[in-house]
């Protein structure tokens, strides 16, 4: 915030397509990185984990984590779908950590800070909508979140999971193929 | 096309990234009621998980992860210290620094002759990593009680005074006359004198463009990064016992007139000239030189630079007194009114709210737990007289809303409010300009 007679000054509009097409070796690049792909991971992690500090928090997690790591990563031509891959791994991390907090008798959700009112109709959905996806196969429903939710094509799919590309179709057709099944099991019953 | 082999590739007119179409899987579905109903069962299921809406992060995202990288990078240097000890991995160490900014020679023009001062500069990247801590006394030509952004040739000098202390957990204190920032290792709070305060975390956005002379031992770096990236001219001169890197640059951004240029350090056209001892290759000096209206005016400077000085713990602590008034988030904001829809809307809120002293309409942008003081008494009852079309100007995000009004000790204000909505709400707030 600003707060005396003149704005603050912002850093100019960022290359997306450019900053995310290699893996960040300068705090600049890690920087243009971030602003690019901050909102689309953000939503991915909240579709997974219904709550946007702890999404935040997992994609902060992940990103940091990318540039300490750059001279590992530094060979990645395609940065996207590797970081949605990593912020999966994180998201999955995270819930088995809650699932743990709760089977002890923690409070999991009390210690977590609240969505903003706004997300919270998008959270109840979602709640519902892993119920359903949390009935498939884990392969399967992972393929569907990272094109459901993540909005990859199929080919970045291929490339985040490190599988063919008719697997990742496959993947895709036999867990909505399922998902119908039990989509209409629920409808009759 | 069979239909087992049409519904093994209905798949593809689920995907997004393929330039191919599924022209022959279209022509069968077209002439096959069977796999066309496969297909709308599949469309429905996909629905039923579709998510309804988008989440963004919030607007200090970028700032929380590059603070956290910065505390993670700080940690860094202290575990390597504690292997530097042998001379053999210093020399290594050293070496690796200096090439490091050598290798960026060949992008930076008339540095190219001067391989030998950068050289010696870059081993300020190695000696400043046995500086405990830096005191810097310095004026800039600013509005009194302004932030620490805004400048003009126009001005007199006001003292602007920093201290650092390094270490596991970095701490630092900046003040001007009318602020106060603190970061205690783990947190900062502006304090924005008489009554008001912000909270923030370890890398917040209160210092602005000093934020990098905090850091002495990036300077270079930073400033040989600029020039790598073409956005400054660089040059570098050996006088004895002084290295001299004086590095200029043009305003970013774009100006409709000229309401942001050259009024802040950061979108203005001027030239830092940086002093370096050469023995110790320690910062000693900076000089900001403003070029404005074919004029030069030097609108900062340091007085004096102090290493290893022993600092008071108390430096990075602030006193806030009673009542002080303490800056909220955008979803903190009350939502009681109607919230403005337009840049103007929000300026009228501000500006109308002010003249009928109806301080709940004024809060729907003011982004603070309440309405301060010397708003209340500046604005209290004025009189608007206009407020114009908005416009942006620069690389700032928000835009400008110009107003007239007459203020209630009689005296005629025209200027601009700077109004944002650039947070995960999209909320607009009020961000200066009265």
């Amino acid at each position: 915030m600003m707060v005396g007679t003149l704005a603050m000054a912002q850093d100019p509009p960022l290359d997306t397509a450019e900053s995310a097409a290699q893996w960040p070796q300068t705090v600049a690049q890690f920087e243009a990185l971030v602003e690019a792909v901050q909102d689309e991971l953000v939503h991915f992690a909240f579709c997974r984990l219904r709550s946007l500090p702890d999404a935040e928090d997992a994609v902060q997690d992940v990103l940091v984590r990318a540039y300490l790591d750059r001279a590992r990563h530094c060979a990645v031509t395609r940065v996207r779908p590797y970081l949605y891959r990593m912020v999966a791994n994180r998201c999955t991390d995270m819930l088995r950590q809650r699932r743990r907090l709760e089977g002890s008798g923690q409070a999991a959700d009390a210690a977590r800070l609240p969505n903003p009112p706004e997300a919270e109709p998008l959270a109840d959905r979602l709640r519902e909508i892993e119920r359903l996806l949390g009935r498939l196969p884990r392969r399967q429903a992972e393929a569907i979140r990272l094109r459901i939710f993540g909005g990859l094509a199929f080919q970045a799919i291929a490339e985040a999971v490190g599988v063919s590309l008719p697997t990742v179709k496959s993947r895709f057709r036999y867990g909505v193929e399922r998902l119908r099944g039990i989509l209409h099991k629920e409808s009759r019953s | 096309m069979t239909c087992r082999s049409a519904r093994r590739q209905m798949a593809d007119l689920f995907d997004s990234g393929d330039p191919v179409q599924p022209t022959e899987l279209r022509e069968h579905l077209a002439g096959c009621p069977a796999c066309a109903a496969e297909l709308e069962r599949m469309q429905h299921a996909v629905a039923e998980i579709r998510p309804t809406g988008r989440v963004s992060a919030s607007a200090d995202f970028k700032e929380r992860t590059m603070s956290k990288l910065a505390d993670e990078l700080n940690a860094a240097p202290v575990a390597r210290r504690r292997v530097r000890n042998t001379p053999l991995l210093r020399l290594l160490a050293t070496a690796a620094a200096i090439l490091a900014v050598v290798s960026a020679l060949p992008f930076l023009g008339r540095l190219g002759t001067n391989r030998g001062e950068v050289a010696l500069l870059a081993q300020s990247i190695e000696s400043l990593n046995q500086v405990r801590s830096v005191h810097i006394v310095a004026r800039m030509r600013t509005p009194r009680g302004d932030n620490f952004e805004a400048i003009g040739p126009g001005y007199d000098f006001q003292p602007v005074e920093m201290w650092k202390e390094f270490g596991e957990t970095p701490r630092w204190r900046v003040e001007n006359p009318g602020r106060v920032a603190v970061m205690d290792g783990e947190k900062s709070i502006l304090f924005i004198k008489p009554d008001r305060a912000v909270r923030g975390g370890r890398n917040p956005g209160f210092i602005e463009w000093l934020r990098p002379l905090l850091d002495p031992e990036r300077v270079l770096s930073a400033e040989l990064t600029v020039a790598q990236k073409g956005d400054s001219r660089a040059a570098i001169q050996h006088d004895g016992a002084l290295v001299t890197l004086t590095s200029s640059r043009n305003a970013p951004g774009e100006f409709v007139n000229d309401w942001v240029h050259n009024r802040m350090v950061s979108e203005s056209d001027h030239t830092r000239v940086y002093q370096f001892d050469a023995a110790t290759s320690r910062l000693t000096g900076l000089q900001v030189i403003l070029h404005d209206g074919g004029k030069d005016v030097v609108v900062f400077e340091t007085t004096g630079i102090a290493y290893n000085e022993p600092l008071a713990p108390e430096l990075f602590t602030v006193a806030l007194p009673d009542g002080v008034i303490w800056g909220v988030r955008p979803e903190q904001m009350l939502t009681n009114r109607p919230l403005p829809a337009t840049a103007r809307d929000a300026a009228e809120a501000f500006l109308e709210g002010c003249a009928q002293r109806d301080w709940d309409r004024v809060l729907t942008v003011y982004p603070a737990a309440a309405v301060s003081e010397s708003i209340k008494q500046d604005g209290g009852g004025l009189r608007v007289i206009s407020i114009g079309e908005p416009f942006q100007s620069g690389i700032y995000s928000g835009w400008f809303v110009p107003y007239e009004v007459t203020l209630a000790n009689g005296r005629d204000k025209k200027w601009n409010l700077a109004v944002r909505n650039d947070n995960s709400l999209h909320r607009w707030v009020f961000d200066g300009g009265f």
